[in-house]
């Protein structure tokens, strides 16, 4: 940053930009992954991550797209040990202005996610210096930042680049606010008493946080004018949710109401719960009732 | 005596006071209060020498503890005089090249794990499911059983040698670090280490142990996978530890499930829920290795009937806040969270071939006493022998349930004996079953050995009566 501009964030100049636009070239295959079925990152760790380089530098635009965004996956804001160190490496960065070696993760995570973290903190940072360069070209014709019309060109340039990324985004995280603020909250989950609940009806009522955490789940389900019962056979243990006006119910066994059962082996269906779903849906049978 | 152990530790680590003295007079445990004089806790082995050899002088009684976590009641004192806190003595010294580490008696799992991790990473130790907070030494002289004592045997069986001071005050050694500078094992000197071990703070108050160490494997995976009949759960565990290729089978029967799902009352198994589940760890030094490992567990447990095996990981996934079930060490910590805070088993060693039968008649008698058949098994020394334990969760404020909980520990222990096993961490009146069926020579054995290191019965009274 230039000491003498009174403009407190970085913008997008060709010396800040040059690294990290480098970074995502060289990253991009891992970028692409951490967006695709089976990815190597969590979408829930992808936003914590660009949110914290976005704390760092301060990016207005970003923090409300991806804060959005955050608000709609939902999910505990607590954050497991594993992603601190994650963090900590984005904020590394951020705070460096470069891209840093990634060697500590290398230590606890594998190639492929490694590269989706460097990616995805490539990406919101030159996301990042693009949103302050909005910022920086209206304190300049505010008068709080000199005019410097040469300078005024470039950052323009930048953002009419930007712009058609940029405002499709924008445009997607109202849509995701406004289903947020529009989706009901998570109620607690009615099951039998826990002395009787088949580990199944456990897990599933344990898991309701997680399935049930994304805003359009909640909206799309929760809302149903009735209750609908899905079967779920896991390996050789059953149980029925029930979802509909508001309410969450698991019981033992597949109930008689059930419109659709969904069986397969444990493991397979925990993947599928997990987002590995392309990989997995060959192996799960959903049959109707 | 107070001024005698003040001048020896300092006043605020002598207790006097009846409020402070409490907690040391009870366990979780369904056994009877104990009582004390005087707590102390020693800041050095100096500290302890010289407290015992007061002791000594003044025929107290010494009991020792550090977190006092046994489930068997063995750091209550029976008969007064001094509690010897040793929760002080928090020496740890690793011998990278011998792969040994010498502790004192203080130091607890968290804080060796924390040291290894950050000291030696290329170096693990072994962990119960315990509380992080319990003591490391304390669980390898009581003989307990870790993650991998499937592969090595009982925790005993990794001491390499120790240093402890007997009732008259004296300080011996035992293992090589008795003759030259490294702990590196208790071969080829006569084995005088298992003078220690088992005998539950009878024979003296060890003052540091060395204890064998792995290496660190490169990669891990734990496994879950459901049995749906004992003879099945059997079959696998039995089969997987005799490859040598794992590190851990562990199984516990449904009701664990349940007090982990919070669970207190109630239980009541499922048409379609699994008996049992079993745990599996596998490492592997690379990935080839790995994954030969990963395809005969599969193998062998398809073979075994055991079915929907999958990896903790991905049940952590989906429930972020089951993680410790993935971690090394695992801890039980729900057991601890019920009602009335009580806790007690009977964890017992034999053979495999009665296994099946013992773990039936152990699960139906706990069921008979009003608890869920909860039981904990694992192989053990690569398959020679397998654990049988035996969990009830209790109310210790109502005396009718610790009275219920101390029958059904007492028929549980007369039923493991019957089936040929013989309980370990043995409390009191469990070391008494174990004694009546005894070879008469074992009992007068161990009668000359404690006539020999503490003729007057001073420490850990009330342990392995009658000898």
């Amino acid at each position: 940053m230039d000491p003498h501009d009174p403009f407190p964030r970085r913008t997008a100049t060709i010396s800040l930009m040059v690294p990290w636009i480098t970074e995502v070239l060289s990253t991009l295959p891992g970028l692409l992954r951490s967006y695709g079925p089976g990815r190597s990152l969590d979408p829930r760790t992808r936003e914590r991550i660009i949110l914290a380089v976005t704390e760092v530098n301060g990016c207005r635009y970003c923090a409300w797209i991806h804060g959005s965004w955050q608000e709609f996956l939902g999910g505990s804001v607590q954050v497991a040990d594993a992603e601190q160190a994650l963090v900590a490496y984005a904020q590394a960065c951020a705070e460096a202005g470069r891209p840093l070696p990634a060697d500590d993760l290398r230590a606890v995570l594998p190639a492929d996610s490694v590269r989706a973290v460097r990616a995805t903190v490539a990406q919101i940072e030159v996301s990042n210096l693009v949103g302050n360069t909005v910022d920086g070209m209206l304190a300049r014709l505010t008068r709080k930042r000199p005019l410097s019309p040469l300078d005024f060109a470039r950052e323009a340039a930048t953002v009419a680049v930007a712009a058609p990324i940029a405002i499709p985004l924008l445009a997607t995280a109202g849509v995701m606010r406004v289903t947020s603020r529009l989706a009901p909250p998570l109620p607690d989950v009615d099951m039998p008493p826990a002395g009787e609940a088949n580990l199944l009806a456990h897990l599933l009522a344990a898991a309701a946080p997680t399935y049930f955490a994304n805003a359009v789940v909640r909206l799309a389900v929760l809302g149903l004018p009735r209750s609908i019962a899905v079967g779920i056979r896991a390996g050789r243990t059953a149980a029925t949710v029930r979802v509909g006006r508001g309410r969450i119910g698991v019981e033992n066994g597949i109930s008689r109401d059930t419109v659709v059962v969904v069986e397969g082996e444990v493991e397979p269906l925990l993947q599928l719960a997990t987002g590995s779903i392309v990989r997995e849906l060959s192996t799960v049978r959903i049959r109707p009732s | 005596m107070t001024d005698e152990l003040v001048a020896i530790v300092g006043t605020e680590h002598v207790i006097t006071s009846a409020d402070r003295i409490d907690p040391y007079l009870a366990d979780i445990t369904e056994h009877p209060r104990g009582r004390a004089d005087v707590v102390v806790r020693p800041g050095s082995r100096d500290e302890v020498v010289a407290v015992v050899a007061l002791a000594s002088t003044m025929g107290l009684p010494i009991t020792p503890i550090v977190a006092g976590y046994n489930v068997a009641g063995i750091a209550i004192p029976r008969e007064g005089g001094i509690v010897l806190d040793l929760t002080r003595l928090q020496g740890i010294e690793v011998d990278r090249e011998a792969m040994v580490v010498v502790v004192e008696p203080g130091v607890t799992f968290e804080q060796l794990k924390n040291h290894l991790d950050r000291e030696c990473p290329e170096l693990v130790y072994t962990y119960p499911f315990a509380p992080p907070f319990t003591s490391v030494m304390a669980n390898a002289l009581l003989d307990g059983l870790n993650n991998l004592s499937m592969r090595h045997g009982a925790m005993g069986k990794w001491i390499t040698g120790v240093e402890a001071v007997l009732a008259d005050g004296t300080v011996v050694r035992t293992g090589t670090g008795a003759v030259v500078d490294s702990w590196f094992g208790r071969a080829p000197l006569p084995d005088l280490t298992g003078l220690f071990v088992s005998t539950q703070g009878t024979t003296g108050i060890v003052l540091r142990a060395g204890l064998a160490m792995v290496p660190r494997p490169e990669h891990r995976r734990r496994w879950f996978a459901f049995g749906w009949s004992l003879t099945e759960a059997y079959a696998a565990m039995r089969a997987l530890a005799r490859t040598g290729s794992f590190d851990d089978v562990g199984l516990m029967t449904w009701p664990a499930a349940k007090l982990l799902f919070g669970a207190t009352e109630g239980f009541a198994r499922a048409d379609d829920e699994p008996l049992a589940f079993l745990f599996i760890d596998i490492t592997a030094a690379s990935a080839p290795e790995l994954v030969a490992r990963l395809q005969l567990g599969r193998e062998i447990l398809d073979e075994a009937g055991i079915g929907s095996v999958f990896e903790v990981d991905q049940l952590v996934k989906m429930l972020p806040h089951m993680a410790k079930l993935a971690e090394l060490p695992t801890t039980l910590d729900f057991l601890l969270d019920f009602p009335g805070g009580g806790l007690a088993w009977v964890g017992a060693y034999g053979p495999g071939a009665s296994w099946v039968d013992g773990a039936a008649a152990g699960m139906e008698l706990l069921e008979d006493h009003g608890f869920p058949p909860f039981v904990v098994a694992r192989p053990m020394d690569g398959g020679r022998y397998f654990v049988l334990r035996f969990v009830a969760c209790f109310d210790r404020g109502d005396p009718s349930d610790v009275e219920r909980t101390g029958k059904c520990m007492g028929a549980l222990a007369d039923c493991v004996l019957d089936h040929g096993y013989v309980p370990y961490k043995a409390s009191a009146p469990a070391a008494e079953r174990i004694l009546a069926r005894a070879h008469p020579g074992f009992a007068a054995l161990l009668t000359r050995v404690r006539d020999a290191l503490d003729p007057d019965r001073r420490l850990n009274p009330g342990r392995w009566p009658k000898t």
